[in-house]
């Protein structure tokens, strides 16, 4: 919808351009100067375009860092968290949608309150906890507490109240389970936000950073957001170069997966999402 | 009470007749022992969800305040109960103002770059502009999904006050950036640049929905009336849209202060002289940095507080310009 | 005092045309009504003329100048919408006032336009209460308010009644004719609702696929349709459009033997054109549906009844050829054989290209169209004694009508004086 004709959208037009420029070129940036070589990003600092471009600093990256363990690190704790919550949120925002039972509005109102609990509250005794459960330094102890996230419940909820209740109604009327019109009608309905769902939680578990840098000691099971770490001193420091390619290679399967389900996650998330 | 025979005798005259084993209600195979708890079957479905929210969040948060009552350094064997002195500590502790006081300043900034700006661009996107409306959406959300951390490095060069190319730039036309890393308040500018970067997509995509959603019809009439843009934006979107906004503003200000930790961590560690840290970061460098475990315990407990301080001022805020309007 | 002139206007998306080359000329002060089915592009008209939709060309004229650029605030036109599209955050008085206020209209004038238009349409009592707090009727009072009270002349008004239900409609529709009579504004108003457009339009324009198919009168709407589209789309139950139909010796064949004899005046009229096949138009209420055998009538079988309250729906097939009949009286019931006849001065003829062939001087003149006459004189158009006797001569040639019963039933056709 636009208010106004033409001539006075423009300047906006180009306004709104400039800040997605902006938005982006921070991503363009690191692309290039990781593809340049060292001494060639301190002599020039402007250029970033990698002209000739050079594998070198992916190089010594693949030399410092036993690269495919960190990847494989990242991506299971990533993975599991994801589909431990998606199978939570489903459960629980099923029973919140569908079931009528005692106390289920103080019930959905804690598990929703949650999300405003910030970390800092609940750090230590977590942290206690899974040290004493013998799993510091190990990715369980990572994926655990990330399960702990009602935000799933939430969208799920969203996403289950747009299915008509009358379908609902008509599979009680032809005596189907609750198991059966779990899987075979609500689930089908919401895969396409439970899809995206997915895909957040995956990207968000991937650039975890807070909580794996107090669990996760040892370089053997380091995340890619904890290995970045490696290559930053406070000035910027000398591997620059070498950072831009974790940096790279850290952003490269969200922004991947961005990219080829953009329509799905901008849909669910301005959709259903929030009312 | 009559027999069964006398029933049936009574009922020939049209009552349909029911099948036997229907009558006797469900049969009792299909009866689980759970059934028979309060809630029905239904506890398997939110036990999941529930366990991992009650021993990952709930209880923590109970123990945490538990921990704000004693002198502990996380890994002494001796816990000493010490009542309200760690709170004492804190309240007579000038950081904690200093800390007080950025916390302010971050929830000022953060509302501007996170709340104000997406909500007029997203006004302009969805209003003011007829093309470019999918690249824009895509543009600004896209680094809601890069790790904070790299762009909190990415940043961190491109803003180097000395060798950045920013500042390279800028030395061109004779300007020279201040050492932000090093001056108080502008440091916690540009952390909040930072976050705003990854953040203000999200935002921006939902506030876009709740305009776009909003009855066409309605915009074309204030259109038909010639409503200039400043009071469509004021007196028409902005109402209308309130209730989406209201999420934004709630969600900047609870996971706003939380999703600073990481450029705070990465680019000043909490510096200058506390200049950046804010009751979130103060809390970990207490616990993890200095190992005052009960006064970390007592700035959550503060924090918590104090969020839910904010968060039923804002819910009062909003009651009280919907009473205002009518 | 403003017309609104619609010249060569099209609109198109890409390849596909909303609106072809469209002329009309809204005059000042009539309730001109677009009509048509959903997709005709009635409202997309609508919001050219209101400024929303640009206009791929042709020009658009509101009181002489060309406004097709002109910004939808400036082209002075109110609108009303279908769901009235009051600002649900702002009350009944801040919803009729806004627009004065932001156009800085002084406080006096504001409080004077306000309660003339308030007071005319009632809506005092309501001023503090928020549009949710309103029933359907009432909102759509405050939308016809918040228009009023701008004094533009010119008000556009989508499908404004569509959203009440059918007891509130005749209602808001009389207050909506009295507000037309108080302030005499040139009214658009667009409607899917045959009935809605008959009763308020002084004037319909009836679309199809971005054509107009005839825009005139509601009168002639109905009886002198243009074209076969408008015949079938006004009415209810629609007239009945016979196609495929033949013109020889004197006589309208229907297939399978049935037919009807044609009078001069029609002969006279469409003679050249009749070659070949045709569509004839008739309405089921001009069908006649008689149990005995009658002047120029044809057997017919009754294949359903349709109650339809006040008449009887009377489905026939007569020749290889269908044809509702409404009767008020339910005389006949199913698989009945039986006799009908068609009112002479209510048949309408169309080309192959489904053009009106119009119509017989006579016919023409007939001032009262709707009122009914002596009914069998109608049904040879007997209101000329020279078609009763050329009827008559017709009649006792063929063996017409009386089929071999009592002759003496022809002579009682009386013939009016």
């Amino acid at each position: 919808m636009n208010l106004y004709p033409a001539k006075a959208s423009r300047s906006w037009t180009v306004v709104a351009l400039i800040i997605a420029v902006i938005w982006l070129f921070p991503i363009l940036f690191a692309l290039g100067t990781s593809f340049r070589p060292l001494q060639d990003v301190f002599a020039n600092v402007v250029n970033f375009i990698p002209i000739p471009p050079t594998l070198e600093n992916y190089a010594k990256l693949a030399g410092r860092l036993d690269l495919p363990r960190v990847i494989a690190n990242t991506f299971s704790i990533a993975a599991t968290v994801t589909l431990l919550k998606l199978l939570t949120a489903f459960l629980a925002a099923y029973a919140f949608t569908y079931f009528e039972f005692r106390g289920r509005n103080k019930i959905y109102f804690v598990f929703l309150a949650t999300i405003f609990v910030p970390f800092t509250v609940t750090m230590i005794p977590n942290y206690l906890l899974i040290a004493r459960i013998g799993l510091g330094d190990n990715i369980l102890g990572v994926i655990l507490t990330q399960v702990a996230d009602a935000s799933g419940i939430l969208l799920m909820v969203a996403a289950m109240r747009e299915i008509p209740y009358s379908l609902i109604e008509s599979a009680k009327l032809d005596d189907v389970s609750d198991r059966r019109i779990m899987l075979d009608m609500v689930l089908p309905l919401v895969r396409p936000q439970l899809t995206a769902t997915g895909i957040w939680f995956f990207v968000n578990s991937w650039n975890e950073f807070v909580w794996p840098s107090l669990i996760l000691r040892s370089e053997q099971s380091y995340t890619l957001p904890l290995a970045l770490q490696m290559f930053v001193s406070a000035e910027g420091g000398t591997d620059f170069a070498v950072a831009m390619a974790v940096s790279v290679v850290t952003m490269l399967i969200p922004v991947v997966l961005y990219l080829t389900f953009q329509k799905y996650i901008i849909g669910t998330f301005t959709g259903a999402g929030i009312k | 009470m009559p027999s069964s025979s006398d029933v049936e005798v009574g009922a020939v005259a049209s009552a349909p007749r029911v099948p036997a084993a229907a009558a006797a209600g469900p049969t009792p195979a299909k009866v689980r022992w759970w059934a028979n708890n309060p809630f029905g079957g239904k506890v398997l479905y939110l036990a999941p969800a529930g366990v991992f929210l009650v021993l990952f969040v709930l209880w923590p948060a109970v123990y945490t305040l538990f921990l704000s009552f004693f002198d502990w350094n996380m890994v002494s064997p001796k816990m000493t109960f010490v009542g309200f002195d760690n709170y004492v500590t804190v309240l007579s502790d000038p950081i904690t103002y200093k800390v007080l006081g950025n916390t302010a300043i971050y929830i000022v900034v953060l509302l501007a770059f996170n709340v104000v700006v997406p909500y007029i661009l997203a006004f302009v996107v969805t209003f003011l502009i007829d093309r470019f409306q999918g690249f824009l959406k895509s543009a600004m959300f896209l680094p809601s999904f890069i790790s904070m951390v790299v762009g909190a490095i990415i940043y961190n060069w491109l803003l180097n006050p000395t060798a950045g190319p920013v500042a390279q730039v800028l030395a061109v036309v004779g300007i020279q950036i201040p050492n932000w890393s090093q001056t108080e308040v502008l440091c916690i500018l540009v952390i909040c640049y930072v976050t705003a970067w990854k953040v203000l997509g999200y935002n921006f995509i939902t506030l876009f929905a709740s305009m776009s959603g909003l009855s066409k019809d309605v915009i074309e009439n204030a259109r038909l009336e010639g409503i200039p843009t400043w009071r469509m934006f004021r007196d028409i979107v902005l109402p209308m849209s309130r209730g989406t906004g209201m999420y934004v503003l709630v969600m900047t200000i609870v996971t706003g202060l939380q999703y600073v930790y990481t450029p705070i961590k990465v680019m000043t560690q909490g510096g200058p002289n506390y200049g950046s840290s804010n009751l979130i970061y103060q809390a970990y460098h207490e616990a993890f940095v200095v190992y005052r475990t009960g006064v970390s315990a007592s700035l959550s407990v503060l924090t918590l507080i104090l969020f839910i301080g904010l968060l039923a001022l804002a819910f009062r805020a909003l009651a009280l310009t919907e009473r205002g309007r009518s | 005092m403003v017309d609104v002139n619609l010249q060569h206007i099209s609109k198109s998306y890409g390849d596909t045309n909303v609106i072809r080359d469209i002329n009309l000329d809204i005059r000042d002060g009539e309730r001109l009504v677009l009509l048509g089915p959903s997709g005709c592009g009635k409202s997309t008209i609508l919001r050219m003329i209101a400024g929303f939709v640009p206009i791929t060309s042709g020009d658009l004229l509101i009181d002489g100048s060309r406004v097709n650029e002109l910004a939808p605030a400036k082209r002075q036109v109110s609108m009303v919408f279908q769901n009235y599209a009051l600002y649900p955050h702002m009350t009944v008085k801040q919803n009729i006032t806004y627009a004065l206020k932001v156009h800085k209209v002084p406080a006096d004038v504001i409080e004077r336009r306000l309660a003339m238009v308030a007071d005319f349409l009632e809506l005092t009592p309501y001023f503090d209460r928020k549009p949710a707090e309103l029933s359907g009727g009432q909102q759509q009072r405050v939308a016809l308010a918040r228009a009023t009270v701008k004094s533009t002349s010119v008000f556009l008004l989508d499908e404004p009644l569509s959203n009440l239900d059918a007891q509130l409609r005749v209602a808001a529709r009389e207050s909506l004719m009295e507000l037309h009579n108080r302030f005499k504004q040139t009214m658009v108003y667009v409607t899917h609702d045959q009935v809605e457009a008959m009763t308020f339009g002084t004037r319909i324009v009836l679309l199809r696929k971005g054509d107009i198919q005839m825009a005139d009168t509601p009168e002639n709407v109905y009886h002198r349709p243009a074209n076969v589209f408008t015949a079938r789309f006004i009415g209810s139950p629609p007239a009945n459009i016979l196609s495929g139909i033949r013109f020889a010796d004197d006589r309208i064949d229907l297939g399978d033997g049935a037919g009807f004899y044609l009078f001069r005046n029609w002969r006279d009229l469409l003679g050249p054109a009749l070659q070949g096949e045709l569509h004839l138009g008739v309405r089921p209420e001009h069908v006649v549906v008689k149990t005995e055998p009658h002047p120029n009538s044809m057997p017919a079988l009754v294949e359903r009844l349709d109650n339809m309250g006040a008449t009887t729906g009377i489905v026939l097939r007569v020749g290889n050829q269908h044809l509702v009949a409404s009767s008020r009286f339910r005389r006949v019931e199913q698989g009945d054989r039986v006799h009908v006849s068609f009112y002479n001065d209510q048949l309408h003829f169309f080309g192959p290209d489904e053009r009106s062939l119009g119509y017989p001087a006579n016919v023409l003149a007939k001032k009262d169209a709707l009122g009914r006459g002596e009914e069998l004189a109608r049904l040879i158009g007997a209101d000329d004694a020279a078609q009763a006797r050329e009827f008559d001569e017709y009649a006792t040639s063929h063996a017409v009508g009386s089929s071999g019963s009592d002759p003496a039933d022809r002579p009682s056709i009386g013939v009016p004086d």
